[in-house]
């Protein structure tokens, strides 16, 4: 059994420690948010594989800067664990979509309406996906979960997902192990989907994951996209992406923004008055093409 | 940026404390809208936006620095 673990330092430069324990076996350490890169990597080469009980004799104690040390604020972290006021971190689950796909519809805000899920399930494209709140106060989160779980969809996780449980305990398992991002391939971009910032508030969320750039970039430093005038930034910002096409949710609005190669699909909720709304990505002679169509009830 | 912040000469880094932000963490986003800057990389002096999206000239940074010592002392 993996247990991971995120240590916020204190009184060194890495502002994180993330690390696993295997078996009682050290595993995947790493030092994040700065620090002597050389010396980090040193350490971790050194203690993967350790027992804790092995590895703290040699690293509790050092000195580097204010009373401790890189290795000393890891010795610490272990004791943390061994009395139990350092806990397993929750893990951000991320799917990654094994195909390449050509055409893709996105929704969100599905709100456990099984109506509008069957009218774009019709739609016949490569794959539809579900940016989060997959269920809702009042909808038909039973009938949802196991249409979208039958039919393929692929969903990440929104705040409701967890707020408005199903009847049926299996459709609730389902959604407790459901991703928080979904990592897919559409023509030759590599796309990122999640639904809001509202992962950052979960508590194995750390700053330095992966994905962790593009959440932040679009919900904290602009807003969604809707803070223009922080445009420049977010173009220097995402030349260190991982992904060029990043879907998301939240704001209740459809809109499509290409800024320094990066092209942000922002999704609306499903239903629209009567009829419903979705994104639709087709990757055509070698070029993305969004746009936000329209579908009725069968 | 922090690099010619840090090949300032002693007289200037005697009288600075140099603080760095990392715009990849929720406190460099955080101070970036603090300052109200736009681009990258920024330059506040004395908690006010100095210099955006350029690294200034040395000389233009010292000029800047002693200016707003002057103006505090």
């Amino acid at each position: 059994m993996i247990k991971m673990y995120i240590y916020r330092t204190r009184g060194i430069c890495p502002s994180e420690i993330h690390f696993s324990l295997a078996g009682n076996k050290i595993t995947g350490l790493n030092f994040v948010g700065g620090g002597c890169k050389g010396n980090a990597q040193l350490i971790c080469r050194l203690l993967e594989g350790r027992g804790p009980d092995e590895a703290l004799p040699l690293m509790r104690g050092i000195q580097c800067r204010n009373g401790t040390s890189c290795p000393d604020q890891l010795a610490r972290a272990i004791e943390e664990i061994k009395g139990g006021e350092l806990a397993e971190a929750e893990t951000i689950r991320v799917f990654e979509d094994p195909r390449p796909r050509l055409t893709v519809a996105v929704i969100a805000d599905l709100n456990g309406n099984a109506a509008a899920l069957r009218a774009v399930l019709r739609l016949g494209t490569d794959a539809l996906y579900c940016l989060g709140n997959i269920t809702g106060s009042g909808g038909e989160n039973d009938a949802v979960v196991e249409l979208a779980v039958n039919s393929g969809v692929l969903f990440t996780l929104g705040p409701h997902d967890l707020t408005f449980p199903c009847r049926k305990p299996g459709n609730n398992d389902i959604l407790v192990k459901a991703p928080h991002f979904l990592r897919c391939q559409l023509g030759d971009r590599k796309a990122l989907g999640f639904y809001s910032g509202y992962i950052q508030e979960l508590q194995g969320f750390s700053d330095f994951l992966p994905n962790s750039l593009e959440l932040l970039m679009v919900s904290n430093l602009s807003d969604y996209l809707r803070k223009r005038e922080v445009y420049p930034a977010l173009r220097t910002m995402s030349e260190q992406f991982a992904s060029d096409l990043v879907l998301f949710a939240h704001t209740g609005e459809y809109s499509h923004t290409t800024l320094g190669g990066v092209d942000y699909v922002n999704v609306g909720p499903v239903e629209d008055g009567g009829v419903y709304r979705y994104a639709l990505l087709k990757w055509e002679k070698d070029q993305l093409r969004v746009s936000f169509e329209t579908v009725g009830a069968a | 940026m922090a690099e010619s912040v840090k090949a300032l000469p002693q007289e200037i880094q005697d009288i600075i404390e140099v603080y760095e932000w990392d715009m990849r963490t929720r406190e460099g986003i955080r101070r970036f809208m603090e300052l109200k800057a736009k681009s990258l990389p920024s330059v506040a002096i004395n908690g006010e936006l100095a210099y955006e999206a350029i690294i200034p000239m040395q000389e233009e940074l010292i000029e800047a620095i002693r200016e707003r010592y002057s103006e505090r002392r």
